[in-house]
């Protein structure tokens, strides 16, 4: 084991001192990165926090100036907004699944290079990165299939995603080696009986990853929702959120009037904002805990 | 399980072949079928809408009773000033995002994973990811508080100094960089997760012997890290390639501005005021399948060339 | 054992899979469609209007997406709707929430799957008109306009509104009316005025002598903005001040639009000509390029940086924040006649006599076309549009002493009014509040539109609008659709803003250079085929 004639390392022993200075840079620029990437959510949340004199006037940087709660008790206290998050965690949580479901199913016969027609199949899911037929083809499809108004409509059509699929793909083929499946079909078992009790426990990383990709696209994304929900309980929370920060006209219509009151003041909508954002933000830390170091026990030997 | 020797050999055995990897591999097939099938209805089937790029299409006729002009509406497109300059734009734009962007998410990866105090990585994660949650309306917002002239923030702190004023978002070429680089900024958090998921499925003992070789920190992230992450960094690189083609309306609607017209103008709000706004949706269409099949021939150009340098490539 | 048993679970749901997507291919068209239901056409109704047969229409109401109010298309004002009429009537009155920011796109898919309202309505007419070349508007049976909503008919016509609806030699359209609104206005810092001890300019000359000094004494601080300036919207451009006066009507009929800025005209170049000296001397924001949509002109207004703001004037938002950071500040209104250049006259665009322009689906029934008639006609009785707009006494409103109504403002109980008192449902046959006489709108218009103590603005508008009236234009009138407009008008405005923009912060001697360059592109990208058609129209209408 102990190979001492891989001279290629003999280059790269480092001193002690080096390290140190490797360290103090790394940490320092991550630190700095981290800051300058929380800023703006600072600045929002002081917002929120804000009268909304202060905030038309564009006096609020990264300090609440009057501070007050009564942003979140108008966003707290508004029924809609409430029914709107658990709606949200619901489809979110229903297109995780399904789309992690499917992502597997399909990624996993597709690391098989002994599978006939592999590549034609590959391509197959490839072009619907590519291609989509447009918004109006779309919401025609969802009017056949009686799925308008109806949260099936945000979770079946977006469900599956090729790009995720080739990450799950890519990330199987490198990290469970072929000798390991062999040894399992030597002992009987079939390629599902595989998938299920050797090779998803090995992918736990990828996995964790791909679902989180999957909530925080369906959290994020809102257009499907606008064009097929017209039931305001059913519209999802950044679908709510858009209709806020949306600047509305921006043609001059001398034929319609101007209201008598601001649509929107713009405490509310940082608060919106906060409240919109949270919720995804702290499923992050729990799957943090699957980026540790990966498990590989009792692999294979040569 | 012998063939007899008729004279239909041939087809008895094709026959016999497909069927026979039918049996072999029944589970993985089925498992496909699903997948399979959901792909069909939700994007194939709409898929069939890209026929109004070649008709002259009116919502009440439908698809099919649309009239058919062929190639009519490329050609509109094509000889259009403004178009040209929005494509233009566009590979600018992606091109710099790829070149400048795309290193980023894997540079700040490794250096995370350099970081031995867990609190100290964890927290930072969190706060790395967080531009991605903003959408482009509200990080527009803030930029253009901090980087306008005469009163944006950054440009007074830059006067107090005794220093000229930048023009981050009133000039054209620093325009074109405040733009990429905010973009880096907002990417490039969320991009590290999937290459620190790559990393953790490094197997450990290879870094154990490593060391035992006497491999210091940048020995170990040339020879391990890196070649353990390379299919992951192809694959994402392919993928990317393939949207060179394509753009973020928000993100230049939002971070552009009249002045700086020329260089702002992409795909997606040219789109967006010739065919969307002026409801022609036959143009949008085809710009669209324009862009489609310029993303995939670009996807089988580079996943060729990667399986001629012998990485694994995408199909 | 396991083999067989994960086979069969798999082989289960696949089975599930395929006859869950067989049967939703199965489900055809949703039970909305106009036009399906089972009313006959013809003699279906009894005495008194009633429908035999029940009938549904389907009315569009606009979602702004405003936080903390009920849905837009099921709250307390749809349900009273379906009560005092509906019922009474044997309609269902569903309403379809249309986004106000996405609207055209929204239409376009209902009528794509034939699921369109039985209203198609829009406030811009090119946009209507894009509808109907769209084919998706029907024709009005004027007669049946007449039996089945005869007040709205009349009003239509005493306002002679009518003749714009008529596309083609046939009505298609109707319209909401407007009564006029004296809240767009110009405001001057007046303590600022007095500080450098001038007058209230009364001409171009006077006015930028005025903004020059509150420049050079820098009343609103180290960077002060004499008059605050926001990009002009992407239509907005109408260089009212400087147009011949009075205007040969060809040339309001080839250049004076609502949809697209008419930049190649003489009087147009003159105007930006100006914005250009105003801009280089520093006399309007800097910045104005990158504030499309006016909050930084706001802002600064507020903030007291900026001496001349102009908006629509709201009771919140301006004037009491602008008091809670300068408390001294005294504002006056600005006089129209401060933006013409010599030799012109305070021009304004008139306001269009109408608001909503209507139009009936072409895919709705003959009965379900009677029933939108007569929903029309209920809600313009008086006594039906007082409730609408005013709500329910002692609860969201309160008669105040002159009779006319106050309302109270936080009222958060179950009769709650929907956004701007109910508008996006009243819109369909009024576009504001008419207390039957100038005098008493002006007095509502007062109290609604300025804070306490700044009433006189609107007065001091109200009263500069009546005295400038003459001087007013309303648009040429066509008589066909114009397809140019609709097709380039996007693309237009667009330019016209970069345009725009680069001709008021280029160096004054380059700007007709500049010009000239940038109107042969302006032409090159649709505007000459805007003119070629609209003289084509009007040469054959003067035949």
């Amino acid at each position: 084991m102990a190979n001492k004639s891989d001279f290629k390392y003999a280059n790269y022993t480092k001193s002690k001192a080096i390290d140190l200075a490797a360290d103090i840079f790394i940490y320092i620029t991550v630190a700095l990165l981290s800051i300058l990437c929380v800023l703006p959510f600072i600045h929002v949340i002081a917002k929120s926090l804000s009268s909304d004199a202060k905030v038309t006037s564009q006096l609020v940087y990264l300090i609440p100036k009057d501070f007050n709660l009564k942003a979140y008790k108008s966003v707290f206290g508004d029924p809609s907004m409430i029914r709107s998050l658990w709606q949200t965690i619901k489809v979110t949580v229903l297109f995780t699944a399904l789309g992690m479901f499917l992502t597997i199913c399909a990624a996993y016969p597709l690391t098989r290079k002994r599978l006939k027609g592999r590549n034609i199949i590959s391509i197959f899911f490839i072009i619907t990165l590519y291609f989509s037929g447009g918004i109006i083809p779309d919401y025609l499809l969802m009017h056949r299939l009686g799925l308008l108004n109806n949260s099936a409509s945000l979770i079946l059509p977006l469900a599956f995603s090729a790009y995720n699929m080739i990450i799950m793909r890519t990330s199987i083929q490198s990290t469970v080696p072929d000798s390991l499946e062999e040894s399992a079909f030597l002992d009987g078992a079939g390629d599902i009986r595989i998938l299920v009790q050797i090779v998803l426990p090995l992918c736990k990383p990828i996995i964790a990853t791909l679902c989180l990709f999957y909530a925080v696209g369906r959290w994020n994304a809102y257009q499907d929702s606008v064009f097929y929900i017209t039931r305001q309980p059913l519209y999802l929370l950044q679908h709510k959120l858009n209709l806020l920060i949306q600047t509305t006209n921006t043609t001059l219509t001398s034929s319609e009037a101007q209201p008598d009151t601001v649509t929107n003041p713009e405490v509310i909508k940082s608060a919106c904002i906060i409240f919109a954002t949270l919720p995804i933000i702290i499923t992050y830390p729990f799957v943090q805990k699957y980026f540790v170091k990966g498990v590989m026990i009792g692999a294979v030997k040569g | 399980m012998e063939l007899k020797p008729t004279a239909h050999k041939t087809v008895k055995s094709m026959k016999k072949g497909f069927m026979y990897y039918v049996k072999r591999d029944w589970q993985l097939y089925l498992l496909l079928i699903i997948p399979i099938a959901m792909v069909i209805v939700f994007k194939y089937f709409p898929m069939a809408g890209l026929v109004i790029a070649f008709k002259d299409y009116k919502i009440l006729k439908g698809f099919m009773g649309s009239e058919w002009v062929g190639f009519k509406n490329f050609v509109e497109i094509f000889s259009n000033k403004d178009f040209y300059r929005a494509l233009r734009n566009t590979l600018t734009l992606n091109g710099l995002d790829l070149l400048l962007g795309f290193p980023m998410p894997i540079i700040l990866a490794l250096m995370l994973n350099e970081i031995r105090s867990l609190w100290f990585k964890k927290i930072n994660q969190t706060l790395l990811y967080l531009p991605h949650f903003l959408s482009w309306v509200i990080i527009a917002g803030v930029a253009y508080q901090l980087l306008q002239p005469g009163t944006g923030l950054v440009n007074v702190l830059l006067r107090n100094m005794g220093l000229k004023e930048v023009p981050f978002l009133t000039e054209n070429t620093h325009w074109v960089f405040t733009y990429v680089f905010i973009g880096i900024w907002q990417s490039m958090g969320w991009g590290t997760i999937i290459y620190l998921a790559s990393i953790t499925s490094i197997n450990p003992e290879l870094y154990d012997s490593a060391t035992i070789d006497g491999a210091g920190r940048w020995g170990k992230i040339r020879y391990i890290t890196l070649p353990g992450i390379r299919s992951t960094i192809t694959m994402l690189l392919i993928i990317n390639l393939g949207r060179i083609m394509g753009s973020s309306f928000e993100r230049a609607h939002s971070l552009g501005n009249p002045i700086v017209k020329e260089v702002s103008s992409v795909i997606a709000t040219y789109v967006y005021s010739a065919g969307i706004q002026a409801q022609k949706y036959s143009l949008t269409t085809a710009v669209g399948l324009f862009q489609s099949v310029v993303g995939l021939i670009l996807v089988l150009v580079s996943d060729w060339i990667s399986k001629k340098i012998g990485d694994e490539g995408l199909l | 054992m396991r083999r067989k048993s994960t086979r069969t679970v798999f082989v289960i749901l696949s089975l599930l899979l395929v006859a869950v997507l067989l049967a939703a291919c199965g489900t055809d068209t949703p039970k909305t469609t106009p036009g399906n239901e089972t009313t006959p056409t013809g003699a279906a109704l009894e005495d008194d209007k009633v429908f035999k047969n029940r009938v549904t229409i389907q009315i569009p109401v606009y979602d702004r997406g405003v936080e903390g109010l009920p849905p837009v298309d099921d709250n307390y004002w749809t349900r009273w709707i379906q009560k005092e009429f509906g019922d009474k009537n044997n309609i269902t009155v569903e309403y379809v929430a249309i986004p106000r920011s996405d609207e055209v796109n929204k239409f376009n898919m209902l009528l794509a799957a034939g699921d369109a309202p039985d209203i198609i309505f829009h406030y811009d007419f090119p946009a209507a008109v894009a509808y109907y070349d769209a084919g998706a508007i029907q024709k009005i049976d004027i007669d049946m306009l007449k039996q089945y909503a005869p007040t709205y008919y009349q009003k239509n016509v005493d306002l002679d509104m009518l003749k714009y609806g008529v596309l083609d030699g046939e009505q298609y359209f109707i319209f909401a009316s407007r009564p006029t609104a004296y809240n767009w206005l110009t405001m001057i810092r007046q303590d600022w005025l007095d500080k450098v001890n001038m007058s209230m300019p009364t001409n171009l000359d006077e006015y930028i002598n005025v903004l020059r000094a509150f420049r050079d004494n820098k009343l609103g601080g180290p960077n002060t903005i004499p008059a605050a300036h926001r990009l002009p919207y992407p239509n907005g451009y109408f260089a009212n001040a400087y147009r011949p006066y009075p205007i040969p009507e060809e040339e309001l009929a080839l250049y004076s639009d609502l949809s697209v800025v008419a930049l190649t005209w003489e009087p147009v170049k003159q105007n930006i000509k100006t914005d250009n000296l105003l801009w280089n001397e520093g006399l309007i924001s800097q910045n104005f390029a990158l504030d499309s949509d006016g909050t930084k002109a706001k802002a600064d207004f507020v903030n007291g940086v900026a001496g001349v703001y102009g908006d629509y004037l709201t009771k919140e938002g301006i004037i009491d924040v602008l008091l809670s950071n300068v408390p001294d500040a005294k504002l006056s209104l600005l006089p129209a006649t401060a933006g013409v250049p010599k030799g012109g006259v305070p021009a304004e665009r008139a306001y269009w006599p109408f608001g909503m322009i209507i139009g009936f689906n072409s895919a709705s029934s003959e009965d379900e076309v009677k029933a939108t008639m007569m929903l029309l006609e209920w809600m313009i009785q008086p006594d039906v549009l007082f409730t609408l707009q005013n709500g329910i006494e002692g609860k969201t409103y309160t008669m105040g002493e002159d009779g006319l109504p106050v309302a109270i403002g936080d009222y958060k109980g179950e009769e709650r009014m929907n956004y701007n008192s109910n508008k996006d449902m009243w819109c369909l046959v009024i576009e504001g509040k008419d207390y039957g006489s100038e005098e008493a709108n002006l007095k509502v218009q007062m109290t609604t539109f300025a804070p306490d103590g700044f009433e006189y603005l609107i007065k001091d508008r109200y009263e500069e609008c009546i005295a400038n009236q003459k001087y007013w234009y309303t648009d040429f009138l066509f008589d066909v659709g114009i397809p140019a407009v609709s097709e380039y008008k996007s693309i237009l405005q667009e330019k016209f803003q970069e345009y725009y923009t680069a001709l008021v912060m280029c160096d004054p001697s380059e700007f007709d250079a500049l010009y000239e360059k940038y109107c042969k592109e302006y032409l090159d990208a649709g505007f000459q085929k805007i003119i070629d058609q609209k003289k084509e129209a009007y040469e054959r209408m003067k035949k």
